[in-house]
């Protein structure tokens, strides 16, 4: 090691760096006291993220987060960011004065490779071994103090996912780290530059291992046990189905109580305000705008908690890799590979995190096709318009004496935008001429038992986001919704609704010949407007919307069972349609102007996407009406 | 019967929250053209001696999509736990993209 030299002054910066899903994230999080996304896969942290950390004795740090990589000759966009933030090659980034260098303590063999490549950078480090729970179960030991003495570096030991599992690692960064250094073994001169000669770093490795670890098996026999089934051709994708079906099943079958309670607790306050507040434009504003729109998404709350209670319960499992590699054979002939499974089930959440996903994909070809079908991926903010108008037009009957129609219809939405996206990808294939082999490479986590606690919280988060938006921008948007429907006033004389004279009500009109073929009232026309904000605003919009335009009676009832009576079938599944496919979110489109770097491919998505709306809606439209559905 | 001043009351609430809703949506998503005007009303309040005026109106820089924007999406979140031990404490964490972390992807 090299000798001690002073303590830096100024704030000191750490990197957490190391091979993909090796607890990084974890580890920021409890060092930090922040909630950054986690998961039993690779490839979840995709950008730099940064936070403070305060030492026992006071002195502050300040910590990186960088996306997993195996190496620093990068192939893919967030592994570069990696590379360039330890070789101080990105732009306003100072080099990190410490890398904290974590592996998977049960996957040595992989990760200690890395380390050796960025022992030979020549700067401050410290080996974090994480995970050493999983190590202790699997029967793993590691002789800590001949692996420091090997590799030249400290080594301290972490459980990431315990409060009291990173004390280690506390006390070892109040020491002085300046001596930390392994000098380079190679003759080069510029540090700066990773060196592509080292030695067989592999080799290197299988020796550290066989002098400083015992393994009584090299994979995990329980993980080997599960694999035999979940990854086998048949049983694995039958499994695959069941369990998606499931998830379905219950977003519908369970929470029909709880919305029945949100449902008849703002019609309480409706009526509660309504018999309190004098008439006049502000009791308007709070009955027929705020209540009857914001209230009718808070209603969905329950199905979107159902939904992501599912869907954190398989992340953190880590059957979610398993599920891309059974898929992968599918993907590939439409045109994806199987590392564009993760991004478009991220985009099942929101195509937000998906599209920036897309930068665990090393080939461009496949990253930008990733990213001009993910929007097709059914986001949460569709669940509310699909609840909706399956509830007022699906019968809650059962099929087969075992599947409820409603989480039936809701599944069949879910594979139409699944089958939709393979579609277009196919498509994009065929237009592009692309012959290249795309080999699917993918690191398989270990199984875990789902933290309850971090489920808990994960569902806690999603509820407070899905909340604050309906506070924010969803509110926001109905009131000045409610204004626009609501001013000028009718002129003196006039026969009709009030609203017909109104902002919105004229804009209703004047849309309403372009959607006729496809059989959407004015009234929809007018909320499809808002909705280009956020797709959940449609339901806020239609409760305002025919707040202000019904008639007393009308009033009295909640959204769904009066859109059940103004509209016909043929118009509920021409919405649904819609719904499918039109790029209904501003913030997916910037994402994607980001991450191209073009308008050109947002215009060519967003053109290309309504587009097909507006096709499928039509035919579907037409098609019912045929059928004596209209 | 409303008196006037009931009147004036109620059109006066309706005024507020009717622009703070345009200001929600201007400052989601027309944020970037937002952050130039509230600069230049800035500087013309400097200008004309409302220095403190224009220290409670100065933007805060806007920040490009992503992680952490509230989208729903995913649990990505910058406010700190409750739950973090007691050997640390969060001061802030943020997740920042600089331009230059992106690297656009083009057809080949």
């Amino acid at each position: 090691m090299n000798p001690s030299s002073t303590q830096p002054s100024h704030t000191a910066q750490i990197a957490l760096i190391g091979n993909p899903n090796c607890g990084k994230t974890s580890l920021f999080n409890r060092l930090t006291g922040t909630r950054q996304k986690v998961a039993n896969y690779a490839g979840v942290t995709v950008e730099r993220k940064e936070g403070r950390l305060q030492l026992p004795s006071g002195r502050s740090l300040k910590i990186l987060d960088l996306p997993g990589a195996y190496s620093l000759q990068a192939t893919s966009p967030d592994e570069a960011i990696t590379r360039a933030v330890c070789l101080g090659e990105l732009a306003g980034e100072a080099r990190p004065d410490l890398l904290v260098c974590v592996v998977d303590a049960t996957n040595l063999r992989l990760h200690l490779r890395f380390v050796l490549e960025l022992r030979a950078l020549g700067r401050p480090m410290l080996l974090v071994l994480n995970m050493m729970d999983d190590a202790a179960r699997r029967g793993i030991q590691i002789d800590q103090d001949l692996l420091s003495k090997k590799i030249g570096l400290p080594v301290v030991t972490t459980i990431a996912t315990q409060a009291n599992g990173v004390q280690g690692l506390l006390q070892q960064l109040d020491l002085d780290w300046q001596n930390w250094i392994v000098a380079p073994e190679t003759s080069k001169t510029d540090q700066s530059q990773p060196d592509l000669h080292q030695p067989d770093l592999h080799q290197q490795v299988r020796e550290l291992l066989a002098e400083t670890v015992s393994m009584p098996a090299l994979t995990d026999q329980r993980d080997d046990r599960l694999d035999r089934i979940l990854l086998h051709p048949v049983w694995g994708l039958l499994c695959l189905a069941l369990i998606m079906f499931m998830i379905f099943q219950a977003v519908f079958a369970g929470a029909a109580p709880l919305m029945d309670g949100i449902e008849t607790l703002f019609a309480g306050i409706s009526d509660l305000v309504s018999a309190q507040m004098p008439d006049g434009v502000l009791k308007s504003l709070v009955v027929d705008g705020i209540i009857a729109g914001v209230g009718g998404v808070v209603v969905f709350l329950p199905q979107i908690l159902i939904l992501f209670l599912f869907i954190l319960l398989l992340e953190e499992s880590g059957y979610l890799p398993r599920a891309a590699f059974l898929l992968d054979r599918l993907m590939f002939k439409s045109g994806l590979s199987g590392r564009s499974f993760i991004p478009l089930l991220s985009s099942f959440a929101c195509a937000v995190p998906g599209v920036m996903a897309t930068r665990s994909i090393q080939d461009p070809r496949d990253r930008l096709a990733t990213i001009m079908v993910a929007p097709l991926m059914t986001c949460s903010a569709r669940l509310p318009v699909y609840a909706l108008l399956i509830g007022a037009f699906i019968p809650a009957q059962t099929v087969a004496g075992l599947f409820n129609l409603q989480g039936l219809v809701l599944f069949g939405l879910y594979v139409a935008g699944v089958a939709s996206a393979l579609a277009v990808s196919w498509l994009m294939k065929k237009i592009h001429r692309d012959r290249t082999e795309h080999a699917l490479l993918l690191e398989l986590p270990s199984y875990r038992v789902p933290s309850w606690r971090s489920v808990s919280l994960g569902l806690y988060e999603r509820a407070s986001i899905f909340l604050k938006r309906v506070g924010g921008i969803i509110l926001a948007l109905t009131i000045l919704l409610w204004f626009l429907a609501s001013f000028p006033a009718p002129p003196d004389g006039a026969t009709g609704a009030a609203i017909d004279y109104s902002f919105a009500g004229q804009l209703g009109h004047l849309m309403a010949p372009i959607f006729a073929p496809l059989g959407f009232s004015w009234q929809i026309c007018i909320a499809l407007i808002p909705a280009m904000a956020a797709r959940e605003v449609v339901v806020a919009a239609l409760g305002t919307v025919y707040a202000l335009s019904g008639n007393d009676d009308l009033l009295s009832q909640q959204l769904s069972p009066l859109i059940a009576d103004q509209w016909s079938l043929a118009t509920a599944l021409s919405l649904l349609v819609w719904f499918v496919f039109a790029p209904q979110c501003i913030a997916t489109l910037a994402t994607v102007r980001r991450e191209t770097g073009s308008w050109r491919q947002v215009s060519i998505m967003t053109a290309y996407l309504f587009g097909l709306a507006y096709l499928m809606a039509m035919l579907t439209y037409q098609a019912a009406v045929a059928l004596g559905w209209g | 019967m409303q008196t006037a001043f009931q009147t004036i009351i109620q059109e006066s609430i309706v005024v507020l929250l009717v622009g703070w809703s345009v200001w929600q949506v201007l400052r989601r998503f027309a944020a970037r053209p937002l952050y130039l005007v509230q600069s230049r009303l800035v500087a013309l309040l400097r200008r004309y001696g409302w220095p403190r005026m224009a220290a409670y109106l100065t933007p805060v820089a806007p920040t490009t999509a992503g992680c952490s924007q509230g989208c729903g999406g995913c649990s990505s979140n910058a406010a700190p736990s409750c739950a973090s031990q007691a050997a640390t404490s969060a001061d802030t964490a943020v997740t920042d993209l600089a331009p230059s972390d992106v690297q656009p992807v083009q057809w080949r």
